[in-house]
């Protein structure tokens, strides 16, 4: 293989099972951005964001075979660790620790309409687009479960509706994006 | 948990909003059924979409990364275990043991105090916790894994039968290493630990160039007929991936540079004896000398 810019992701990771670290490299540079924004955008925090994504990388180097390329993209795999990983962070903290992030983070939007400021951060039009379709109180529950980290317990709790409307919301909302995304065309993130 | 159950829970868990302990149940279902599998990929996708999102990470942040690329990302700061052998004359009566059986005693050397506390297996309760070495184990992986009712140690030998590294490896098969006395190696070289399951070899991980903490990448026979485990030498950074070349034990050996540095197999069944007021475990297991020459050189 001789430029590693031509290889695909899959191929990038077999090397990377082969301790090729300029492979690693370049997975970084593909896909470090995207690792970095989603954990600092569910921790709000730059420090604890950066750990995230140094162990997200970490992981993938000892344990390359843990991505599967008939299981969905490479960037959405990274994606989900770093999103798991990002929410064990916060949900580490302690209440008034994450109060304060997520103040000091709010503010730092300010002006930004509460209900629409996780989704502006989002790079791709059809992404957007396909929220567009999908109806404020099931974008609500899903942007506090994915965006805040709260189970979907606690989003009843927060939004005082019963645990039952709140799983279907999420339910609902989410099959709607994947019918919206497939609409487009999207089958996956990459 | 039921299929019905469980698939509701399926977009909850791929937003991350289940509680662990209900995450667990599903996961559990997941595992087992195919279209519950499909299902969460499917709604992962759609998961990181949302997360799609992009930004700069900070300038040094790479190079952080690299820097720990061929470090020991657990806990470093234990001192090298110590093994200790029960030659078998020593064993008490208490049931037949094979012949070359042995009790492995795994002892950490402390810290500060350099005290040496024997690891044992107390079967006084029915549990078969660990009595004595929960604090002294520096990582709670393994302190977990010896905590569990009904695992099993692991020993592998090298030259003279001297017990070179101790593994346990419990009911599912998840596996970590113990204690190791295996020499440093060269930067640029590690260990890698392989199984040979009917005849083929089957890579377990690469425990690093100095085995200290590590969790078998793969599952551990626990029960089944024992397969034969080995460490090699392997060179990093090099354009080979054994574990898609190997297809037979020979063509193992012969692609490696070293020989097998350590060997010994998991075997099935224990006994108990009683020394003491203490009834003890015995662990029972293969032992066989280090593996003949040097073979041929890799690619």
């Amino acid at each position: 293989m001789g430029d590693l810019g031509e290889a695909s992701d899959a191929q990038l990771v077999m090397l990377v099972a082969r301790y090729d670290e300029v492979a690693l490299a370049e997975i970084y540079r593909r896909h470090g951005g995207a690792v970095f924004g989603l954990a600092r955008r569910v921790i709000n925090n730059q420090t604890e964001a950066e750990d995230v994504t140094q162990e997200i990388f970490l992981r993938l180097w000892s344990q390359p075979e843990r991505f599967d390329p008939a299981r969905g993209t490479l960037r959405s795999f990274l994606l989900t660790q770093t999103h798991a990983r990002a929410v064990d962070v916060i949900r580490s903290l302690n209440s008034s620790r994450r109060r304060e992030l997520n103040d000091a983070a709010r503010t730092a939007r300010s002006g930004y309409d509460v209900h629409r400021e996780a989704w502006d951060v989002l790079v791709s039009q059809e992404v957007l687009k396909a929220l567009q379709e999908i109806p404020v109180e099931e974008r609500r529950v899903i942007e506090l479960a994915y965006f805040e980290g709260h189970t979907y317990v606690q989003v009843a709790e927060i939004l005082h509706v019963p645990e039952g409307t709140v799983k279907g919301r999420i339910r609902n909302g989410m099959r709607r994006m994947r019918g919206e995304l497939a609409r487009q065309g999207i089958e996956g993130v990459d | 948990m039921s299929h019905e159950e469980a698939f509701e829970l399926l977009a909850p868990l791929a937003l991350d909003a289940l509680d662990p302990e209900v995450r667990l149940h599903v996961d559990a279902h997941v595992e087992s059924c195919l279209d519950c599998r499909r299902e969460l990929d499917e709604l992962r996708e759609v998961a990181a979409a949302l997360g799609n999102t992009i930004e700069s990470p900070p300038e040094d942040l790479w190079a952080r990364i690299a820097s720990n690329l061929y470090e020991d990302p657990i806990d470093v700061t234990s001192l090298p275990p110590l093994l200790i052998e029960y030659p078998v004359s020593e064993i008490p009566r208490g049931g037949r043991v094979a012949r070359r059986a042995r009790i492995i005693v795994a002892a950490t050397l402390l810290a500060a105090a350099a005290a040496i506390f024997a690891l044992a297996i107390n079967l006084s309760s029915e549990s078969g916790r660990v009595a004595n070495l929960q604090s002294e184990l520096q990582t709670s992986a393994v302190r977990q894994a010896l905590a569990t009712p009904g695992h099993r140690l692991v020993t592998m030998s090298g030259n003279n039968n001297k017990v070179l590294a101790t593994f346990v490896v419990l009911h599912d098969g998840t596996g970590y290493l113990v204690s190791s006395k295996l020499t440093p190696l060269p930067a640029g070289e590690a260990y890698q630990m392989w199984g040979i399951v009917d005849g083929t070899p089957v890579s377990i991980g690469v425990m690093g160039s100095q085995p200290r903490h590590w969790r078998a990448r793969r599952a551990l026979p626990y029960s089944a007929s024992p397969w034969n485990l080995r460490a090699v030498r392997s060179h990093r950074r090099t354009r080979w991936w054994p574990q898609e070349r190997c297809r037979s034990a020979a063509e193992l050996e012969d692609s490696v540079t070293t020989p097998a540095i350590i060997r010994g197999a998991i075997t099935t069944g224990s006994r108990p004896f009683r020394k003491g007021r203490r009834l003890w475990h015995i662990v029972s297991f293969t032992l066989s000398g280090i593996a003949g020459g040097v073979t041929q050189q890799f690619m």
